[in-house]
């Protein structure tokens, strides 16, 4: 989901940003996307698989979620149309991925002050039945 | 292995390689339906009395008469299992597995059902005689519950 979720923003072609395909680690006390405003990060899947129907033949039918995390700093100061343009195109979790092996998709953005910096994070969930 | 109860005091052993099925078959013709996705599994056993009332008994007198037996369960949906498999070498047309439980539902098929209490093997002849599909957005798995009705005896070995 992650290459999805990069590639999905690269082709936003937002004015003044840019996708990054590093992750967003830490380095040096602050994460990447506190160094390097105006860079989108996304973080690796994080998966979950639980059993959503037992069956006593053991067969399980399974619900994954799948949530990734995209991060990107802006200046605290002011806002721009682009930023905010830019933070909820990266929500449409059906625009990302229309796969329709995804029966429920949600995102959920919150915002911390870093020095002058405006950090978004936006949390994109993906949910799936299988067996 | 685990362990069920079969009754107070006894132990019994659910052989988990072996899991618990039921399994249905139209005339013996080759190609039983066999249900992997049971979720739960009632067994129904009701003696029916006749009460007569004695004088020189304070209790009603009870006569136990005939019995009525049906099969409770729930099963998430399989679509092989509800709409039946294409007939081949090893499932003739007209058996249950090429029927599928929708068609044995609907068209009132007598079948041999056999399910298993650990190593206690229960068959008996019946009718399935109820089901009630159901889906919700918030888990988009078909699930219903699946009636037998059974006619006649249970023979278990």
């Amino acid at each position: 989901m992650r290459d999805t979720v990069i590639k999905y923003a690269t082709n936003l072609k937002s004015r003044g940003f840019q996708v990054s395909q590093e992750l967003p680690f830490d380095a040096d006390g602050n994460p990447l996307y506190v160094k390097n405003p105006k860079r989108v990060y996304v973080d690796q899947d994080q998966v979950s698989v639980e059993s959503e129907i037992k069956r006593m033949s053991g067969n399980d039918i399974l619900r994954e979620v799948v949530v990734v995390n995209v991060y990107v700093a802006v200046d605290a100061k002011q806002t721009s149309q682009e930023t905010s343009s830019l933070i909820a195109s990266l929500t449409q979790t059906k625009a990302i991925d229309s796969d329709n092996k995804y029966f429920r998709r949600s995102s959920n953005v919150t915002t911390e002050f870093v020095n002058d910096l405006l950090v978004n994070s936006i949390e994109l969930r993906f949910e799936r039945i299988y067996t | 292995m685990a362990e069920f109860i079969i009754s107070p005091g006894q132990t019994g052993t659910l052989n988990s390689t072996s899991p618990t099925t039921i399994t249905f078959t139209v005339d013996s013709k080759l190609g039983p339906l066999e249900i992997v996705s049971l979720t739960e599994v009632t067994m129904n056993m009701s003696k029916d009395v006749f009460v007569r009332t004695q004088m020189n008994y304070a209790g009603k007198r009870q006569f136990p008469t005939t019995s009525t037996y049906s099969l409770a369960t729930n099963i998430s949906i399989e679509k092989d299992e509800w709409k039946g498999i294409v007939a081949d070498a090893s499932n003739v047309a007209g058996s249950a597995s090429v029927l599928g439980l929708a068609k044995l539902l609907m068209n009132g098929q007598k079948v041999t059902v056999v399910w298993n209490m650990g190593d206690i093997t229960h068959t008996a002849t019946g009718y399935i005689t109820g089901a009630n599909p159901s889906v919700t957005a918030d888990a988009p798995v078909w699930t219903t519950p699946l009636t037998v009705s059974i006619d006649g005896d249970i023979t278990l070995s």
